[in-house]
Protein backbone atom coordinates (compact mmCIF):
# COMPACT_ATOMS: atom_id res chain seq x y z
CA UNK A 1 0.00 0.00 0.00
CA UNK A 2 1.54 3.27 -1.09
CA UNK A 3 2.35 5.67 1.72
CA UNK A 4 2.10 9.36 0.93
CA UNK A 5 3.80 11.50 3.53
CA UNK A 6 2.94 15.17 3.15
CA UNK A 7 5.29 16.33 5.84
CA UNK A 8 8.37 14.70 4.37
CA UNK A 9 6.93 15.30 0.88
CA UNK A 10 7.60 11.68 0.09
CA UNK A 11 5.70 8.88 -1.54
CA UNK A 12 6.73 5.26 -1.05
CA UNK A 13 5.90 2.20 -3.09
CA UNK A 14 6.76 -1.40 -2.37
CA UNK A 15 7.61 -3.78 -5.20
CA UNK A 16 8.22 -7.46 -4.45
CA UNK A 17 10.21 -9.82 -6.67
CA UNK A 18 8.63 -13.25 -6.43
CA UNK A 19 9.50 -16.57 -8.02
CA UNK A 20 11.07 -19.99 -7.51
CA UNK A 21 14.39 -20.51 -5.73
CA UNK A 22 17.55 -19.75 -7.70
CA UNK A 23 15.47 -18.06 -10.37
CA UNK A 24 17.45 -14.80 -10.32
CA UNK A 25 15.50 -12.46 -8.05
CA UNK A 26 18.52 -11.45 -5.99
CA UNK A 27 20.59 -11.15 -9.17
CA UNK A 28 18.06 -8.59 -10.45
CA UNK A 29 18.53 -6.46 -7.35
CA UNK A 30 22.31 -6.82 -7.38
CA UNK A 31 22.44 -5.62 -10.96
CA UNK A 32 20.21 -2.65 -10.18
CA UNK A 33 22.35 -1.78 -7.17
CA UNK A 34 25.51 -1.82 -9.30
CA UNK A 35 23.93 0.02 -12.19
CA UNK A 36 22.14 2.88 -10.43
CA UNK A 37 24.01 5.98 -9.29
CA UNK A 38 24.72 5.91 -5.54
CA UNK A 39 22.66 9.03 -4.88
CA UNK A 40 19.59 7.28 -6.31
CA UNK A 41 19.77 4.05 -4.39
CA UNK A 42 20.36 2.96 -0.82
CA UNK A 43 22.28 0.05 0.57
CA UNK A 44 21.43 -3.41 -0.73
CA UNK A 45 20.41 -5.27 2.37
CA UNK A 46 20.52 -9.07 2.12
CA UNK A 47 19.47 -11.46 4.79
CA UNK A 48 21.05 -14.58 3.35
CA UNK A 49 22.43 -17.91 4.50
CA UNK A 50 26.16 -18.67 4.58
CA UNK A 51 25.75 -20.03 1.06
CA UNK A 52 24.29 -16.77 -0.24
CA UNK A 53 20.78 -18.17 -0.56
CA UNK A 54 18.17 -15.63 0.48
CA UNK A 55 17.03 -16.50 3.99
CA UNK A 56 14.46 -13.79 4.54
CA UNK A 57 14.66 -11.06 1.92
CA UNK A 58 16.84 -8.67 -0.03
CA UNK A 59 15.98 -5.00 0.12
CA UNK A 60 16.99 -2.15 -2.16
CA UNK A 61 15.50 1.35 -1.87
CA UNK A 62 15.51 3.48 -5.01
CA UNK A 63 14.76 7.21 -5.13
CA UNK A 64 13.34 8.82 -8.25
CA UNK A 65 14.02 12.31 -7.04
CA UNK A 66 11.50 15.13 -6.94
CA UNK A 67 8.29 14.59 -8.84
CA UNK A 68 5.80 17.44 -8.50
CA UNK A 69 7.43 18.35 -5.23
CA UNK A 70 7.39 14.83 -3.84
CA UNK A 71 10.40 12.57 -3.45
CA UNK A 72 9.23 9.31 -4.95
CA UNK A 73 10.77 6.14 -3.59
CA UNK A 74 10.44 2.52 -4.62
CA UNK A 75 11.36 -0.11 -2.10
CA UNK A 76 12.35 -3.33 -3.83
CA UNK A 77 12.17 -6.62 -1.97
CA UNK A 78 12.84 -10.20 -2.94
CA UNK A 79 11.36 -13.21 -1.22
CA UNK A 80 13.25 -16.41 -0.40
CA UNK A 81 12.31 -18.80 -3.18
CA UNK A 82 12.84 -22.11 -1.46
CA UNK A 83 9.62 -23.93 -0.73
CA UNK A 84 10.10 -24.16 3.03
CA UNK A 85 10.37 -20.38 3.52
CA UNK A 86 6.65 -20.02 2.95
CA UNK A 87 5.98 -17.88 6.01
CA UNK A 88 8.90 -15.58 5.27
CA UNK A 89 7.46 -14.93 1.83
CA UNK A 90 4.13 -13.95 3.29
CA UNK A 91 5.84 -11.55 5.70
CA UNK A 92 7.59 -9.80 2.82
CA UNK A 93 4.37 -9.47 0.84
CA UNK A 94 2.75 -7.26 3.49
CA UNK A 95 1.66 -3.99 1.91
CA UNK A 96 2.84 -4.84 -1.61
CA UNK A 97 2.07 -2.29 -4.36
CA UNK A 98 3.48 -4.17 -7.33
CA UNK A 99 4.82 -7.62 -8.20
CA UNK A 100 7.61 -8.85 -10.44
CA UNK A 101 7.46 -12.59 -11.04
CA UNK A 102 10.89 -13.93 -12.04
CA UNK A 103 10.45 -17.27 -13.75
CA UNK A 104 13.31 -19.67 -14.48
CA UNK A 105 13.46 -20.60 -18.16
CA UNK A 106 15.19 -23.93 -17.54
CA UNK A 107 12.86 -26.76 -18.58
CA UNK A 108 13.50 -28.58 -15.30
CA UNK A 109 12.07 -25.60 -13.39
CA UNK A 110 8.73 -25.50 -15.16
CA UNK A 111 6.89 -27.09 -12.27
CA UNK A 112 8.70 -24.88 -9.74
CA UNK A 113 7.55 -21.79 -11.64
CA UNK A 114 3.95 -22.94 -11.53
CA UNK A 115 4.12 -23.84 -7.86
CA UNK A 116 5.64 -20.50 -6.97
CA UNK A 117 2.89 -18.62 -8.78
CA UNK A 118 0.24 -20.71 -7.01
CA UNK A 119 2.01 -20.05 -3.72
CA UNK A 120 1.86 -16.30 -4.42
CA UNK A 121 -1.87 -16.43 -5.12
CA UNK A 122 -2.49 -18.37 -1.94
CA UNK A 123 -0.51 -15.92 0.19
CA UNK A 124 -2.39 -12.93 -1.21
CA UNK A 125 -5.67 -14.64 -0.37
CA UNK A 126 -4.47 -15.55 3.11
CA UNK A 127 -3.51 -11.94 3.73
CA UNK A 128 -7.17 -11.04 3.48
CA UNK A 129 -7.14 -9.44 0.05
CA UNK A 130 -10.33 -9.82 -1.97
CA UNK A 131 -10.03 -11.28 -5.49
CA UNK A 132 -10.71 -7.84 -6.98
CA UNK A 133 -7.91 -6.32 -4.90
CA UNK A 134 -5.50 -9.08 -5.92
CA UNK A 135 -6.46 -8.52 -9.53
CA UNK A 136 -5.58 -4.84 -9.23
CA UNK A 137 -2.05 -5.36 -7.97
CA UNK A 138 0.15 -4.54 -10.97
CA UNK A 139 2.43 -7.39 -11.99
CA UNK A 140 5.17 -7.94 -14.51
CA UNK A 141 6.66 -11.27 -15.60
CA UNK A 142 10.30 -11.84 -16.34
CA UNK A 143 11.45 -14.96 -18.20
CA UNK A 144 14.97 -15.19 -16.85
CA UNK A 145 18.02 -17.22 -17.91
CA UNK A 146 17.31 -16.96 -21.61
CA UNK A 147 21.01 -17.63 -22.23
CA UNK A 148 20.77 -21.25 -21.12
CA UNK A 149 21.52 -23.81 -23.84
CA UNK A 150 18.02 -25.21 -23.47
CA UNK A 151 15.11 -23.00 -22.46
CA UNK A 152 11.37 -23.28 -22.26
CA UNK A 153 9.72 -21.52 -25.19
CA UNK A 154 8.43 -18.08 -24.26
CA UNK A 155 4.99 -19.06 -25.59
CA UNK A 156 4.91 -21.95 -23.17
CA UNK A 157 5.92 -19.76 -20.22
CA UNK A 158 3.34 -17.21 -21.25
CA UNK A 159 0.56 -19.79 -21.51
CA UNK A 160 1.40 -21.42 -18.20
CA UNK A 161 2.13 -18.37 -16.07
CA UNK A 162 0.78 -15.26 -17.72
CA UNK A 163 -2.41 -16.10 -19.61
CA UNK A 164 -3.82 -12.76 -18.48
CA UNK A 165 -1.31 -10.96 -20.65
CA UNK A 166 0.54 -8.84 -18.08
CA UNK A 167 3.73 -7.21 -19.38
CA UNK A 168 6.53 -9.75 -19.77
CA UNK A 169 10.24 -9.57 -20.57
CA UNK A 170 12.95 -12.00 -21.54
CA UNK A 171 16.03 -11.56 -19.40
CA UNK A 172 19.52 -12.66 -18.55
CA UNK A 173 19.71 -11.07 -15.12
CA UNK A 174 23.36 -11.92 -14.47
CA UNK A 175 24.26 -9.83 -17.53
CA UNK A 176 21.65 -7.21 -16.76
CA UNK A 177 19.59 -7.96 -19.86
CA UNK A 178 15.93 -7.20 -19.30
CA UNK A 179 16.46 -6.14 -15.68
CA UNK A 180 15.84 -2.41 -15.92
CA UNK A 181 13.05 -2.89 -18.49
CA UNK A 182 11.26 -5.18 -16.06
CA UNK A 183 11.55 -2.79 -13.15
CA UNK A 184 10.70 0.29 -15.14
CA UNK A 185 7.52 -1.33 -16.38
CA UNK A 186 6.57 -2.47 -12.88
CA UNK A 187 7.17 1.01 -11.45
CA UNK A 188 5.10 2.64 -14.20
CA UNK A 189 2.27 0.19 -13.68
CA UNK A 190 2.25 1.04 -9.97
CA UNK A 191 2.17 4.76 -10.73
CA UNK A 192 -0.68 4.35 -13.18
CA UNK A 193 -2.61 2.32 -10.61
CA UNK A 194 -2.11 5.07 -8.03
CA UNK A 195 -3.60 7.67 -10.32
CA UNK A 196 -6.40 5.48 -11.61
CA UNK A 197 -8.21 5.41 -8.22
CA UNK A 198 -10.55 5.24 -6.58
CA UNK A 199 -8.64 4.56 -3.44
CA UNK A 200 -11.81 3.14 -2.08
CA UNK A 201 -10.83 0.12 -0.08
CA UNK A 202 -9.47 0.81 3.35
CA UNK A 203 -6.16 -0.82 4.13
CA UNK A 204 -6.79 -4.33 5.33
CA UNK A 205 -6.09 -4.72 9.00
CA UNK A 206 -3.11 -6.95 9.34
CA UNK A 207 -3.63 -9.28 12.22
CA UNK A 208 -0.90 -11.73 12.88
CA UNK A 209 -1.06 -14.04 9.88
CA UNK A 210 -2.09 -17.60 10.45
CA UNK A 211 0.14 -20.35 9.12
CA UNK B 1 -5.20 1.32 -5.28
CA UNK B 2 -5.56 1.85 -1.56
CA UNK B 3 -3.03 4.40 -0.54
CA UNK B 4 -2.47 5.85 2.81
CA UNK B 5 -1.93 9.58 3.09
CA UNK B 6 -0.56 11.44 6.09
CA UNK B 7 -1.10 15.17 6.17
CA UNK B 8 0.66 17.72 8.36
CA UNK B 9 -2.38 17.86 10.64
CA UNK B 10 -2.13 14.13 11.28
CA UNK B 11 1.45 14.52 12.42
CA UNK B 12 0.68 17.09 15.12
CA UNK B 13 -0.95 14.66 17.51
CA UNK B 14 1.52 11.94 16.59
CA UNK B 15 4.48 14.25 17.35
CA UNK B 16 3.10 15.10 20.76
CA UNK B 17 2.92 11.45 21.76
CA UNK B 18 6.32 10.55 20.33
CA UNK B 19 8.08 13.50 21.94
CA UNK B 20 6.53 12.74 25.28
CA UNK B 21 7.65 9.12 25.02
CA UNK B 22 11.14 10.27 24.13
CA UNK B 23 11.28 12.66 27.05
CA UNK B 24 9.80 10.34 29.66
CA UNK B 25 12.00 7.39 28.78
CA UNK B 26 15.20 9.25 27.97
CA UNK B 27 15.33 7.12 24.84
CA UNK B 28 17.60 7.91 21.91
CA UNK B 29 14.87 7.85 19.29
CA UNK B 30 11.36 6.66 18.57
CA UNK B 31 10.03 5.56 15.20
CA UNK B 32 6.74 4.64 13.63
CA UNK B 33 7.05 2.01 10.94
CA UNK B 34 4.33 0.58 8.74
CA UNK B 35 4.22 -3.21 8.75
CA UNK B 36 5.09 -3.16 5.09
CA UNK B 37 8.49 -1.73 6.11
CA UNK B 38 8.01 1.95 5.38
CA UNK B 39 9.13 4.56 7.85
CA UNK B 40 6.25 6.85 8.80
CA UNK B 41 7.96 9.31 11.10
CA UNK B 42 10.61 9.54 13.70
CA UNK B 43 11.67 11.64 16.69
CA UNK B 44 14.96 12.01 18.50
CA UNK B 45 18.50 11.24 17.43
CA UNK B 46 18.57 9.23 14.23
CA UNK B 47 21.48 10.58 12.23
CA UNK B 48 23.92 7.75 12.83
CA UNK B 49 22.10 4.88 11.14
CA UNK B 50 20.30 4.10 7.90
CA UNK B 51 16.67 4.79 8.82
CA UNK B 52 15.27 3.19 5.63
CA UNK B 53 17.07 -0.10 6.19
CA UNK B 54 16.18 0.11 9.87
CA UNK B 55 12.46 0.37 9.05
CA UNK B 56 12.48 -2.58 6.67
CA UNK B 57 14.30 -4.75 9.22
CA UNK B 58 12.01 -3.71 12.08
CA UNK B 59 8.93 -4.68 10.06
CA UNK B 60 10.43 -8.00 9.00
CA UNK B 61 11.62 -8.74 12.53
CA UNK B 62 8.22 -7.99 14.00
CA UNK B 63 6.36 -10.13 11.49
CA UNK B 64 8.81 -13.02 11.93
CA UNK B 65 8.34 -12.86 15.69
CA UNK B 66 4.57 -12.76 15.27
CA UNK B 67 4.81 -15.97 13.25
CA UNK B 68 7.09 -17.46 15.90
CA UNK B 69 4.67 -16.70 18.68
CA UNK B 70 1.87 -18.31 16.65
CA UNK B 71 3.95 -21.44 16.22
CA UNK B 72 4.30 -21.54 19.99
CA UNK B 73 0.54 -21.29 20.37
CA UNK B 74 0.45 -17.68 21.50
CA UNK B 75 -2.47 -15.51 20.60
CA UNK B 76 -0.84 -12.27 19.49
CA UNK B 77 2.48 -10.67 20.21
CA UNK B 78 2.87 -7.96 22.86
CA UNK B 79 6.33 -6.71 21.92
CA UNK B 80 9.67 -7.57 20.38
CA UNK B 81 12.87 -6.62 22.17
CA UNK B 82 16.30 -6.60 20.62
CA UNK B 83 18.86 -6.29 23.39
CA UNK B 84 22.23 -4.97 22.28
CA UNK B 85 25.41 -4.35 24.25
CA UNK B 86 24.90 -0.61 24.25
CA UNK B 87 21.69 0.10 22.34
CA UNK B 88 18.45 -1.84 22.46
CA UNK B 89 15.18 -1.68 20.57
CA UNK B 90 11.65 -2.19 21.86
CA UNK B 91 8.88 -2.64 19.25
CA UNK B 92 5.15 -3.02 19.71
CA UNK B 93 2.14 -2.92 17.43
CA UNK B 94 -0.73 -0.45 17.28
CA UNK B 95 -3.84 -0.19 15.14
CA UNK B 96 -3.00 -3.65 13.72
CA UNK B 97 -0.43 -2.36 11.27
CA UNK B 98 1.90 0.28 12.73
CA UNK B 99 4.95 -0.57 14.77
CA UNK B 100 6.09 1.79 17.52
CA UNK B 101 9.78 1.37 17.96
CA UNK B 102 11.91 2.81 20.77
CA UNK B 103 15.71 2.84 20.59
CA UNK B 104 17.37 3.30 23.96
CA UNK B 105 20.69 2.86 25.75
CA UNK B 106 21.83 2.60 29.37
CA UNK B 107 20.31 5.93 30.25
CA UNK B 108 16.95 4.19 30.19
CA UNK B 109 15.60 0.79 31.14
CA UNK B 110 13.53 -1.80 29.36
CA UNK B 111 10.89 -1.67 32.09
CA UNK B 112 10.44 2.07 31.74
CA UNK B 113 10.36 1.90 27.94
CA UNK B 114 7.82 -0.91 28.00
CA UNK B 115 5.57 0.96 30.43
CA UNK B 116 5.71 4.28 28.59
CA UNK B 117 5.46 2.69 25.16
CA UNK B 118 2.25 0.98 26.21
CA UNK B 119 0.79 4.35 27.17
CA UNK B 120 1.85 5.83 23.87
CA UNK B 121 0.30 2.90 22.02
CA UNK B 122 -3.09 3.50 23.58
CA UNK B 123 -3.03 7.12 22.40
CA UNK B 124 -1.61 6.46 18.95
CA UNK B 125 -3.91 3.52 18.34
CA UNK B 126 -6.88 5.87 18.28
CA UNK B 127 -5.10 8.38 16.06
CA UNK B 128 -4.21 5.76 13.47
CA UNK B 129 -7.57 4.04 13.49
CA UNK B 130 -9.12 7.43 12.71
CA UNK B 131 -6.57 7.89 9.96
CA UNK B 132 -7.38 4.54 8.40
CA UNK B 133 -11.04 5.43 8.34
CA UNK B 134 -10.15 8.39 6.14
CA UNK B 135 -8.37 6.24 3.57
CA UNK B 136 -10.06 6.74 0.25
CA UNK B 137 -12.00 9.78 1.42
CA UNK B 138 -9.21 12.25 0.73
CA UNK B 139 -7.57 12.25 -2.67
CA UNK B 140 -3.91 13.13 -2.35
CA UNK B 141 -2.44 15.53 -4.88
CA UNK B 142 -0.12 12.79 -6.09
CA UNK B 143 -2.97 10.55 -7.22
CA UNK B 144 -3.23 12.21 -10.62
CA UNK B 145 -2.34 11.14 -14.16
CA UNK B 146 -0.01 14.19 -14.30
CA UNK B 147 1.97 12.89 -11.36
CA UNK B 148 2.19 9.42 -12.92
CA UNK B 149 3.37 10.93 -16.21
CA UNK B 150 6.02 13.09 -14.52
CA UNK B 151 7.24 10.14 -12.45
CA UNK B 152 7.39 7.98 -15.57
CA UNK B 153 9.67 10.53 -17.20
CA UNK B 154 11.94 10.43 -14.16
CA UNK B 155 12.01 6.64 -14.42
CA UNK B 156 13.06 6.83 -18.05
CA UNK B 157 15.81 9.28 -17.14
CA UNK B 158 16.99 7.10 -14.27
CA UNK B 159 17.21 3.99 -16.43
CA UNK B 160 18.90 5.74 -19.28
CA UNK B 161 16.24 6.51 -21.85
Amino acid sequence: MALINHRAREIHFKIVYYGPGLGGKTTNLKFLHDRLPPERRGRLLSIATDHERTLFFDFLPIALGQVNGFTTRFHLYTVPGQVYYRLSRRAVLQGVDGLVFVADSHPAREQANRESLADLAEHLRTMGLAPAQIERIPRVFQWNKRDLPVTLPVERLHAALNPGGAPEFEAVAREGKGVTETLRTACKAVLVRLSSGPAAAPPPALPTPRP
Amino acid sequence: MPQWTLFENDFRSIDLVLNELLERTNALSVHLVDRSGQLITTAGRTGDFDATAFASLIAADFTANAELSQLLGENGLAAVVSEGKSRSVHSCLLADRVILCTVFDRRSTLGLVRFRAQRAVSELDRVFRDLFEKVGLVEPETATPEFAAAASQELDALFGE
